[in-house]
């Protein structure tokens, strides 16, 4: 593990730097409004804590930027979108954030966004500090119009199945306090995800696995059409076929058990979850990384 | 109706559970492990009954057919497994034993330029595994590299008689400017003298090329190279012509007779290529001794014709004389295209489209009742 100063890792470790001063300041904001509204249930946040998210909001704004930048430059550099390597695909990720991280906001009502701002820094890590920044040519398997879709359709997906397993892990490690509303009793970490109880907390998982499932399917079948197109079958039983194939089928027993079970059993449906979510994290680097799944999506 | 509902999702998820199981242990088994795993009898009964377990979905009251998106989530999967199978090697055997329908289900083509086959060999036998209806012809084969960086490969060339050893065909030289290098297991030693990064020939009075000069406008290269051979040495220049690849000198003069003109030794100056870009056939298909069909075919980019697909595969990575085409049967590809459609809109309109206008009656309800009161 080595940083190595190229222009575009110089720019990886300033949105880094952002990302994470981001989920310190939006962090510390949910807290105290989390600590304002425990003491005086139903009041707005206070002055700290509005000035705390507007200068988180500010520095993921930031970091943005500079990802965004750096992904642009790479772009430059290697001549055709950089979403060849894990290098590549990792910078993706961390500029997919923000606007994810609104979107899943403003329509899907699914809050968290400190913890958005440590997964962008968390996925930029690798690229300042493990990858090879080397640019590469694309091999001709490579160059197909399906190649920027089925990349960039798996990359969104994986970036909103991150944020559900985020929701997961708090269904999870919720935990009872007192407090002094009518019901003498609340669950904290709820607040701190932008949601109040478990209830909400499982109903934020499905509606992120709902709102990523789909993008999912569409990155699977994609990837299958242009494995027709380019080594004549559309499914070759590779490796990362194989384990995308298994994430696929974990978040869809995750959607079968929720029709079966509602939001009766979070704690299970919670495990699925991040079980699919482990299972996308081989897909996406052991597959790669490990020389156990040598196959066509080596080169990667 | 709702415990019927019940065994039915609790049986997918079983369903999903083993199919998931099945693909963990493909993954450690690699592609050809997996391919022997999936497609093993057992595992064709498997997708049978699963494909069965889907169609049942709809007849025993699971509330499928009141959601378009779940409808087409589960044809679009009983499509995709009954094109695979349909398009399987026993969907093959099956078909041509039922009804009669005989087609190659997979194999290559080794086509030489100029040449037109209709034999398709086995996968990893080599074995020829029947005949197409038609001809498929190679009119011509490219390869386009990306550019690359550096100085030019110096290459000894000898055309070796067949029963002399070792066989040799081209031996890479990795030279250094003023360092004498052997070449290969031979007793040639090759000095570069001297190497022009742009050049121009120099002519004598009786204008024969007898050297080169550097010029500072010119891309093409030159160098100057002494070549010895156990008591001979010779001088010379490798001249590369204007906006050619490569350029050669002949060792004729310091070799035995006999082997000058058998072996017919050269050293060439070629370009170094980057890694190849694409490859591409243009292909012909013949039937009758007419030609019905033409195409450049490339990675991703196949030729579809008489029930067959026809895929840029390998090449002569040599010579670039030929080309080696995957040919696979298109039958039951297009209910597989079919059902990719259909699961994937499925899943949009199941986990989007019905969710938005599921929330938005709640919120207009909730309105309604709001003003009611």
């Amino acid at each position: 593990m080595e940083f190595r100063p190229t222009p575009v890792n110089w720019m990886v470790l300033g949105a880094m730097g952002a990302y994470v001063a981001a989920a310190l300041a939006l962090g510390a904001g949910a807290l105290v409004g989390m600590g304002r509204a425990s003491r005086r249930r139903g009041r707005a946040p206070g002055k700290a804590a509005r000035a705390l998210r507007v200068v988180g909001w500010a520095l993921f704004a930031a970091g943005f930027a500079v990802s965004l930048a750096a992904w642009l430059v790479r772009w430059h550099e290697v001549q055709h979108a950089p979403l060849q390597n894990l290098y590549e695909v990792c910078l993706t990720m961390g500029a997919l954030m923000l606007p994810i991280s609104l979107f899943c906001r403003r329509v899907l009502r699914v809050g968290a966004e400190w913890a958005d701002a440590v997964l962008a820094a968390v996925v930029l890590f690798p690229v300042a500090m493990v990858f090879n920044p080397e640019p590469q040519h694309l091999p001709a398997a490579l160059q197909s119009p399906l190649f920027v879709p089925h990349v960039a359709t798996y990359l969104a997906a994986y970036v909103v199945l991150g944020k559900a397993a985020v929701q997961a892990f708090g269904c999870l490690v919720r935990r009872p306090v007192a407090t002094g509303d009518s019901t003498g009793r609340a669950e904290r970490g709820g607040e701190l995800l932008g949601a109040g109880a478990s209830a909400d907390l499982s109903r934020a998982t499905y509606t992120m696995v709902c709102f990523g499932f789909p993008l999912l399917t569409l990155g699977l079948v994609l990837g299958a059409w242009w494995g027709k197109l380019a080594w004549d079958d559309y499914w070759n039983w590779d490796p990362k076929e194989l384990w995308s194939f298994v994430s696929w089928l974990v978040f869809l027993a995750y959607l079968h058990f929720r029709a079966v079970r509602g939001p009766r059993s979070p704690v299970l449906g919670s495990v699925l979850v991040l079980a699919g979510t482990a299972c996308i994290l081989i897909t996406l680097l052991w597959a790669n990384l490990s020389r156990l799944f040598a196959g066509l999506h080596s080169y990667a | 109706m709702r415990r019927m509902r019940a065994i039915g999702l609790w049986a997918t998820l079983a369903a999903v559970g083993v199919l998931a199981a099945l693909s963990v242990v493909g993954t450690f088994r690699g592609a050809v492990g997996a391919r022997t795993l999936f497609t093993s009898e057992p595992l064709a009964v498997f997708w049978i009954l699963l494909a069965a377990f889907l169609v049942a979905c709809f007849f025993f009251g699971t509330g499928l057919v009141r959601s378009p998106g779940l409808v087409a989530m589960h044809v679009g999967s009983i499509l995709i497994l009954v094109g695979a199978m349909w398009g399987s090697d026993k969907g093959h055997s099956v078909a041509e034993k039922l009804l009669g329908w005989k087609k190659i289900p997979h194999g290559y083509m080794m086509i030489r330029e100029g040449a037109a086959t209709d034999e398709v060999t086995d996968d990893a036998t080599g074995e020829p595994v029947g005949r197409l209806p038609f001809q498929v012809g190679l009119k011509d084969f490219r390869i386009e590299y990306y550019p690359a960086q550096g100085p030019w490969k110096l290459w000894f060339e000898m055309l070796v008689p067949p029963g002399h050893a070792p066989q040799m065909g081209w031996v890479p030289i990795e030279w250094k400017e003023g360092e004498e290098i052997s070449v290969g297991q031979t007793a040639l030693r090759v000095r570069v003298v001297k190497y022009l990064r742009g050049a121009r020939a120099v002519a004598d009075a009786t204008g024969d090329l007898v050297g080169a000069e550097a010029d500072p406008e010119s891309r093409t290269p030159a160098m100057e190279v002494e070549v010895a051979i156990r008591d001979q040495a010779f001088r010379g220049w490798i001249l590369v012509p204007e906006g050619e690849d490569r350029g050669s000198l002949s060792l004729a003069p310091i070799m035995p007779k006999d082997l000058s003109k058998e072996a017919a030794p050269n050293l060439w100056l070629v370009q170094p290529r980057g890694m190849p870009k694409d490859y591409f056939s243009d292909l012909a298909v013949r039937k009758g001794g007419a030609v019905v069909a033409e195409k450049t075919i490339e990675v991703n980019d196949p030729l579809g014709w008489g029930g067959y697909h026809f895929y840029q595969y390998d090449y002569d990575h040599e010579r670039g004389e030929y080309t080696v085409l995957s040919v696979r049967s298109d039958s039951g590809l297009y209910a597989v295209y079919a059902g990719f459609v259909l699961l994937v809109a499925g899943t949009f309109v199941r986990f989007w489209f019905e969710r938005a206008r599921a929330g938005w009656r709640r919120r207009r309800s909730d309105g309604v009742q709001a003003d009611a009161r």
